[in-house]
């Protein structure tokens, strides 16, 4: 069996014809031989120390133990050759076959790939719900003083309330903390003013609530008040905040896995597929909140509801226009969170 | 373009002066027949002080079988593979590049790369960790930050040496002779001060760092030179200016007949607000989604002009280029066509929800690759490699971690 090759010489770019040969020697081993036509030798043995693996268009590279290199001219190696060639060649050859699958194969590939993407997509929840088991609250903590600080410098101003409308919104406050004391014992209010947000609260990791000279103005009312700090409390107390970072970060790491093996504006598909995700891990947390919120309302003696007039209000402010709601978003519609609200019992 | 993907039983033809060999080597024939396949045909010489192109022989079907299996493969080992796929990706587009009918080939391996990683890794692990352990050292992180910094140059030459060393054409391989302040002078001092000059500075800096890297580079023992030309620079710069202004004249007006359209009936603030807003208002609406628009289309302007840019400077400097020992190159790249090239691709992927990406980058190779010559003024056998090591490949995970990228 005959094989044509081309030969470059040690460390030059000189080169020359050649063809490799398998033949059986008096021992009935298959043996390798070189033959170089303008050498005008004659077939020489010769042993591959390393051969470049097969890769689709590409000619195998083969060094032989004098250190010049053989090319092959076509991209598959040979079988014949296998056998004469270091052993983990087998496997590469399987490699590169895969490779060349057909239209089919490439469409079970391709269903394989977005089912191992769909269960990665399924076990970002638990796995980055466990992992925010772990994370010590001081961590948690710094990131939420670094977080506020932030928001301080930028968006926040400080509070302009009267102290005694304070004093009476720390009082709701103080009786909804004891409602679970376990899990609210280090959770902190904080009053600021953002008119570029608008009426508005939130709860920051590391257990605290941010409420919005705007929102109390908005709202004008103090059981809705009362509801709205229901609601953010029960951010805090599922660790919404933590969960939605771990979650991301998790995120992350998996896009920088299925979308780093090239370089590519690939990725930023994925950051924009991870932006999904995230929004909608968001207005999951949201409807939650919502029901914890309704339920430390209800064991308050309030109204369980009363949240929904936050909703009406709101509604009926930029009229009809902002109902919520879309991929992008990371509150739900107010629809959805009305049915929402609806479905306790 | 008028290269559509090939069909893989169709041979790829070269350029018509450059008909070195018609080599589709990876017909499902081949394959089956072991080797039986069909043999690359031999030209032998090689023309003396003719110009001939370079030529791409990779198709977008056989880039689609490597990176659908290298996603798999990344997937399956939570991205153990990447370093290993990354080779096989450079390898097909390098050893596909065929120089007077001789694939380049990259040698470096999965394993290097993933060294590289690993390393990169730590450090990165060190610097977000440490400030948690070293709770009351002043300057932790900012000490930290300054230690990258100064690391970083030395990791990029580090890059370029290591990519050189593992490109060998004809068993000769690159080599580049770089130092650690010739780095950070033209990769990290000078872009800032070009940026700081509000650009004026900018087609200096590029001809600048570009003609450190030629320089330095060598092929075996012999060297690489383009003398850059600073005037030849602005001209380009100029032109990509003009056009920018005006595309983004046209895209200007286009925006505004948009939001016209959907908002025509409102003013000022409100209109303000419902951009601010425009998930909340009424989808069911189709001329809304036209507002998506608007923020692609300008996208497509400074992706044009990069593009525009970088064809020309490119121009320039290979057609400056010589290798001692007599190879000349010529570029001759369109700024537009490069342009419409890289927008219509991405618009493509971003159709085909990414799956006609191979295709993409197979059809924009192509075209630098093929606008490409050399024209050898003697034998071309007569190089000689040098013998150090590749080095590491710290550099290469750094580079990568820094989304730096330097590619001619």
């Amino acid at each position: 069996m005959q094989i044509s090759v081309t030969i470059n010489f040690k460390n030059s770019t000189k080169r020359s014809k050649g063809s490799l040969l398998i033949k059986e020697s008096e021992d009935k081993q298959k043996k390798l031989y070189l033959e170089v036509p303008d050498d005008g030798m004659k077939p020489y043995p010769i042993k591959i120390v390393h051969a470049s693996a097969p890769l689709a268009g590409t000619n195998p590279r083969l060094t032989i133990e004098d250190g010049n290199i053989l090319h092959l001219l076509t991209d598959t190696i040979p079988d014949a050759l296998i056998d004469h060639l270091p052993a983990s060649m087998s496997r590469w050859q399987a490699l590169h076959r895969f490779e060349q699958v057909g239209l089919k194969g490439m469409f079970v590939v391709m269903l394989l790939i977005v089912g191992i993407l769909y269960g990665f997509r399924l076990s970002i929840e638990p796995i980055a719900d466990f992992a925010t088991k772990f994370i010590p609250p001081e961590y948690e903590q710094a990131i939420g003083k670094a977080t506020l600080s932030q928001l301080d410098l930028f968006l926040f101003k400080t509070s302009t309330l009267e102290s005694d409308s304070k004093q009476r919104i720390e009082e709701i406050f103080i009786n909804l903390k004891a409602l679970d004391p376990d899990k609210t014992v280090s959770t902190q209010l904080v009053f600021r003013s953002s008119p570029a947000i608008g009426p508005n609260a939130f709860a920051l990791p590391g257990n605290i609530i941010v409420l919005l000279d705007e929102m109390v103005e908005f709202a004008d009312d103090e059981d809705l008040i009362a509801a709205i700090m229901a609601h953010e409390l029960a951010h805090v107390t599922k660790r919404h905040a933590m969960r939605y970072i771990t979650r991301s970060s998790l995120l992350a790491v998996a896009a920088a896995i299925i979308f780093g093996a090239d370089d590519s504006l690939i990725e930023e598909f994925a950051s924009m597929g991870s932006g999904l995700a995230l929004a909608k891990y968001s207005r999951k947390f949201e409807l939650e909140a919502d029901q914890q919120g309704a339920e430390y309302m209800q064991r308050l003696g309030l109204d369980a509801y009363k949240i929904s007039k936050l909703f009406d209000m709101i509604e009926a402010e930029c009229e009809g226009a902002c109902d919520g709601g879309g991929f992008f978003t990371s509150h739900p519609s107010f629809a959805e969170r009305r049915s929402n609200l609806s479905n306790l019992e | 373009m008028s290269k559509k993907p090939s069909n893989p039983n169709v041979n790829t033809k070269p350029k018509s002066s450059g008909a070195l060999r018609e080599s589709e080597t990876s017909t499902r024939e081949s394959h089956k027949n072991g080797y039986g396949g069909k043999m690359i045909e031999e030209d032998g010489t090689v023309k003396i002080n003719r110009f001939t192109p370079l030529v791409f022989t990779g198709t977008a079907r056989q880039l689609f079988g490597i990176q659908f299996v290298n996603i798999l493969l990344s997937l399956i080992t939570l991205g153990i593979w990447i370093p290993w796929a990354r080779v096989r990706n450079r390898r097909f587009f390098y050893g596909n590049t065929r120089a007077l009918d001789e694939g380049i080939d990259y040698l470096a391996t999965g394993f290097a790369l993933f060294k590289g990683w690993v390393l990169v890794l730590a450090a990165i692990t060190i610097f977000y960790v440490t400030p948690l352990f070293a709770d009351g050292v002043p300057y932790v992180q900012e000490g930290l930050s300054a230690l990258f910094v100064l690391v970083y140059p030395w990791a990029l030459t580090k890059s370029i040496y290591f990519n050189a060393r593992n490109l060998a054409w004809r068993d000769v391989r690159f080599d580049w002779k770089g130092g650690y302040f010739g780095a950070a002078w033209y990769f990290f001092l000078f872009p800032v001060i070009a940026v700081l000059s509000f650009g004026l500075l900018l087609p200096v800096m590029s001809c600048k760092a570009r003609q450190y890297i030629v320089n330095n580079y060598r092929f075996g023992k012999t060297s690489f030179e383009a003398d850059l030309d600073i005037g030849s620079f602005y001209k380009v710069a100029v032109q990509a200016l003009l056009a920018f202004i005006f595309m983004l004249i046209l895209v200007g007006v286009f925006s505004f007949c948009i939001l016209v359209m959907i908002f025509g009936y409102q003013t000022g603030d409100t209109l303000f607000d419902n951009l601010m807003l425009f998930t909340a208002y009424d989808l069911g609406n189709m001329s809304s989604y036209l507002l998506y628009l608007i923020p692609l289309l300008f996208l497509a302007t400074f992706y044009a002009t990069g593009a525009f840019y970088h064809a020309l400077t490119r121009n320039i400097m290979i057609n400056k280029l010589k290798l001692h020992g007599g190879i000349k190159f010529r570029s001759e790249l369109s700024g537009t066509k490069l342009a419409w090239i890289i927008i219509s691709n991405n618009l493509v992927t971003l159709l085909s929800l990414g799956l006609l990406w191979p295709w993409a980058q197979v059809r924009r190779y192509r075209y630098m690759v093929e606008s490409t010559q050399l024209r050898p003024s003697q034998s071309i056998d007569n190089f000689i490699d040098t013998q150090s090591r590749a080095g590491h490949s710290i550099g290469d995970a750094a580079s990568d971690a820094g989304g730096i990228e330097l590619q001619f």
